[in-house]
């Protein structure tokens, strides 16, 4: 009985693409006998299910294979071992409005696409009208859908995706587009849906929607399933394998991704942000109290001076101040500094960098010992304990 | 693979019928071009073979004859043509759908040769008025019309299946197969007639697997005779075969396929 309750049933399944210098192996391939090809494995024994009414997360960085999974699931590859079941109708947000042709109006497209989509004529016609309230197009309904604007296309596209009621959904990134109401409106959408019993499978490189939504997260690297639990410790592993990642890749992306220059006789060792209790973390709610601890070895240098600066995703600079500003002088011991900021985060939602320097301990220093842009990045997410505001920053407030 | 062809029969006949009413979707006529593009081809090649070039067919005497056979041939070679020309290239042209829908490949194919095939037989009811007009009377062997086109686009579909799937592999086969469609039409009496070509090359025709079907055609339409057996033995013979290979190639390249596009 236990075992029917699951509508997705991932035995085993693993995916090999073969990839050939030249198209034109594949042809000469069986003719000659010989092996033109080298085996990319996309996914390697993954075993997962999926109960019905679960709403599960799929994290894993470029390349993991999170893609290959979600299209295995929806039939469009096959596996090259293992089998897959999957129970119900499966609808798919991964290329919205793709079916959609420029000179058809509104309403012939949704007809279209729906039935692309395996839903009949007959079941359309009865959720015309909540699909034209969804999307809020107003008359464009019946123009041709090249003169739409961009968004009114993925309002249409998606309005269509929302009304029709299938047993499973599988959401790509593409619920990043379209205007911030829209975007609460289908995340409303989809809470309704999955309240009514729909499955729910969720790729995203936000945790946001992941930790607001999920049940499970599963964990992908490298075409295995690396961990599956609930969504909040998955999303830790997560960060903690970029990290790892950033940590072991530095030489490789110093040039094209962080601006980093300096003598060079102060040495950045290591640099992360940790809670109170001291563990590493780089999803923050607002208002959480942060510790910044910057490691840095010297052999030659006493004492110095350290800046931070905190930018946001544009690279603007939020904040930056420095222990000379903040009348704190600090030198090295055995070599060694440990110096540690403390803030809290009063920041709005989003994505932040920080920038770490150090520099000879005057009001204008000449020297700069080393300066490295993005040394670290942060994410703040909404706290539900807050009160909702607008805008970049957070300042206390209250009213009378 | 017929049983996926048969779940999705709904599905190819409403999109089949969809893409002739869209294909001239934005046009003030819209749909009706359909209809006044094979009518005004007609009144061309009339006007051109009856006044200008003054083509006379062997057997038969009026005006607009030669006009006559040439569309009884040349509107199922165009349909054919556009059936493979179209289907070669359907999985590169459909691959968003081939990403993003778990539908079975060879739907997509059958949907275009849907369309040709519906395309063709509006294409000959128009012919058929144009025969009464021109001859005055209507033949129940027109009737055989219809299933010689069927087994055309059945001959069709299986080669385009078939040169689909080697075109994910290598794109250069849409191309080629246009060079060789050109080449094929002009080896098939078409626009002339059998008799022209000289007694000791006629032999050829025995391995143009094309051209029962045209002569039959032919046959019915311009003369209003039955087909020959002969003739209805080849279309089965060749029609068959080339279906089934199509079938055989999906089946063994659909999981190829789907990773290559």
């Amino acid at each position: 009985m236990e075992e029917s309750l699951n509508v997705i049933e991932i035995k085993d399944i693993s995916k090999r693409f073969k990839v050939y210098k030249k198209p034109f192996y594949r042809l000469l391939e069986p003719l000659c006998r010989k092996k033109l090809h080298d085996d990319y494995w996309a996914l390697k024994n993954i075993n997962i299910s999926i109960k019905k009414g679960e709403a599960v997360g799929i994290v894993g960085e470029n390349g993991a294979g999170k893609s290959t999974l979600l299209k295995l699931i929806c039939g469009t590859l096959c596996p090259t071992d293992g089998s897959i079941s999957v129970k119900g109708r499966i609808l798919s947000l991964l290329e919205l409005g793709t079916g959609f042709g420029p000179e058809l109006t509104g309403i012939e497209n949704i007809y279209h696409s729906a039935e692309m989509l395996g839903f009949p004529h007959s079941e359309v016609s009865s959720k015309i009208d909540s699909i034209l309230e969804f999307a809020d197009i107003g008359e464009y309904a019946h123009l041709p859908v090249k003169t739409y604007s961009s968004g009114m296309y993925v309002r249409l596209a998606f309005s269509l995706y929302a009304c029709l009621d299938p047993d499973i959904y599988i959401v790509d990134e593409a619920l990043s587009v379209g205007d911030v109401f829209f975007q609460q409106k289908c995340y409303a959408r989809l809470k309704e849906m999955k309240a009514s019993g729909a499955t729910i499978v969720m790729v995203s490189h936000d945790p946001g929607p992941i930790l607001g939504f999920c049940d499970r997260a599963i964990l992908i690297n490298k075409g295995q399933v690396v961990a599956e639990s609930n969504p909040k410790t998955v999303l830790d592993m997560y960060q903690a394998l970029r990290y790892e990642k950033a940590q072991t890749q530095t030489t490789v992306s110093q040039s094209s991704e962080r601006v980093e220059f300096g003598i060079g006789n102060v040495i950045l060792d290591k640099c992360y942000m940790s809670d109170e209790s001291g563990i590493e973390k780089s999803i923050w709610k607002t208002c959480e109290t942060c510790n910044l601890v910057i490691e840095m070895t010297s052999q030659t240098i006493s004492d110095c001076c350290v800046g931070i600066q905190v930018r946001n995703k544009l690279g603007e600079i939020l904040y930056g101040t420095n222990t000379h500003w903040l009348n704190k002088s600090i030198c090295f011991h055995d070599n060694k500094l440990k110096c540690t900021y403390r803030f809290p985060i009063n920041l709005g939602c989003g994505k932040y960098t920080l920038t770490v320097a150090c520099a000879e301990d005057r009001a204008t220093p000449v020297d700069i010992f080393f300066w490295k842009e993005n040394a670290l990045s942060f994410e703040v997410v909404s706290d539900k304990v807050m009160p909702e505001f607008d805008g970049m920053i957070y300042i206390p407030t209250e009213v009378n | 693979m017929l049983r996926s062809l048969f779940n999705y029969k709904k599905y190819i006949i409403r999109n089949a019928i969809g893409e002739l009413k869209y294909r001239y979707a934005g046009s003030a006529l819209g749909f009706f071009w359909n209809l006044i593009n094979p009518i005004l081809q007609i009144l061309v090649y009339t006007f051109v073979f009856s006044n200008i070039m003054r083509a006379k067919m062997a057997g038969i005497e009026t005006p607009g004859g030669f006009s006559l056979y040439l569309c009884s041939g040349l509107f199922a070679w165009i349909s054919f043509n556009e059936c493979l020309i179209r289907g070669a290239n359907t999985y590169i042209e459909s691959s968003t759908y081939i990403k993003k829908l778990p539908i079975p490949i060879e739907v997509f194919v059958a949907q275009r040769t849907c369309s040709s095939l519906l395309n063709c037989l509006t294409n000959y009811v128009l012919i058929f008025v144009y025969a009464f007009i021109l001859m005055g009377k209507v033949s129940l062997n027109w009737l055989f019309v219809l299933p010689i086109l069927c087994l055309f686009l059945l001959m069709g579909f299986g080669l385009a299946l078939f040169l689909a799937a080697i075109n994910t592999v290598f794109r250069d086969t849409v191309h080629i197969v246009n060079v060789f469609m050109l080449i094929w039409m002009w080896a098939t009496p078409i626009v002339y007639a059998i008799e022209i070509i000289p007694e000791n090359f006629r032999f050829i025709m025995k391995f143009n697997i094309a051209y029962p079907f045209i002569h039959a055609l032919q046959q019915i339409i311009v003369f209003g005779g039955m087909p020959d057996y002969s003739d209805m033995i080849k279309m089965c013979f060749f029609a068959v075969p080339c279906f089934v290979i199509g079938c055989i190639t999906t089946h063994f390249s659909r999981s190829d396929i789907r990773d290559l596009i």
